[in-house]
């Protein structure tokens, strides 16, 4: 069960990690030069997915204890 | 990166109508909140596994039934708010960009699929605007299409706000295009001949 646990936070950390790569790429390559609204949005899209990593690695840690 | 060219001003850029990303995002919108909601009361109540659970999966009596909850609806929204974020890239740059000599479009079709096009003013020969159903009458959104000399014989431009008024920037733009030309000595037939008479250099499709 510990295992699974670990697999599940693995799989979806590896999961975020990817859409989080492919959706930087595509804006970095294809947004329009000077565009301030992108930004934001990637910056939105990276606190909100380290957060949520960091909230469910800390119930994860609070599991094995 | 979308190249805009030294003498090339951009004059309009244009995205489908909010409402489309609103309609999108709603049932995600809707569940990652409901997921948070859902973390906070678990977060404040005290509750044990089900007699049926703690019977059926007797293992799961060494894990605090309340840590677990948090845990599993945490990585669930991680997934779902992903999820948010293609469908707002997908909506975002997804975009219709009128520049002086010319019109472009660069749609996300999916996270490894990309197309960018573009289509010289002198190449287009209509632009005709569909507005279809009662939503897109009252919000004011609708399909602009482009008939063209080329390849790519449509550019739609889908669900854009004020598509009459996006039909007449672009007259304006080719009317301006077309006056600069006949400046320097253009005529329409040499400027189609100018880019090989047939593609376009830029129009290309691009995949991963």
């Amino acid at each position: 069960m510990n295992l699974f646990l670990i697999i599940t936070f693995a799989l979806a950390a590896f999961f975020s990690l990817l859409v989080s790569i492919v959706i930087f790429h595509h804006f970095k390559k294809f947004a329009l030069p000077g565009d301030t609204i992108s930004t934001k949005i990637l910056r939105i899209s990276k606190i909100g997915s380290i957060i949520l990593l960091f909230i469910s690695f800390t119930f994860l840690i609070i599991l094995f204890l | 990166m979308i190249t805009i060219r030294d003498q090339e001003e951009v004059v309009l850029v244009k995205r489908r109508h909010h409402f489309i990303l609103v309609r999108s995002l709603i049932f995600f919108g809707i569940s990652f909140v409901a997921i948070l909601v859902l973390m906070i009361i678990t977060f404040f109540a005290s509750f044990t596994f089900p007699e049926i659970v703690a019977e059926s999966l007797p293992f799961l009596l060494e894990y605090k039934a309340r840590i677990l909850a948090l845990y599993s609806l945490s990585l669930l929204a991680l997934v779902l708010w992903q999820v948010v974020f293609v469908v707002v890239a997908e909506y975002y740059l997804d975009c219709w960009v009128v520049t002086s000599e010319r019109t472009i479009h660069t749609e996300l079709r999916s996270l490894f699929s990309r197309i960018l096009s573009s289509v010289p003013h002198h190449r287009i020969q209509d632009v005709t605007v569909d507005v279809k159903g009662i939503i897109p009458t009252l919000f004011r959104y609708g399909d602009l299409q482009i008939q063209t000399a080329g390849q790519f014989q449509e550019f739609i431009f889908n669900d854009i706000p004020y598509p009459y008024d996006t039909q007449e920037v672009i007259f304006k733009a080719q009317k301006e295009y077309l006056r600069k030309a006949k400046e320097k000595g253009l005529s329409v037939e040499e400027l189609i001949k100018k880019d090989g008479g047939s593609v376009s250099e830029e129009e290309k499709v691009v995949n991963y």
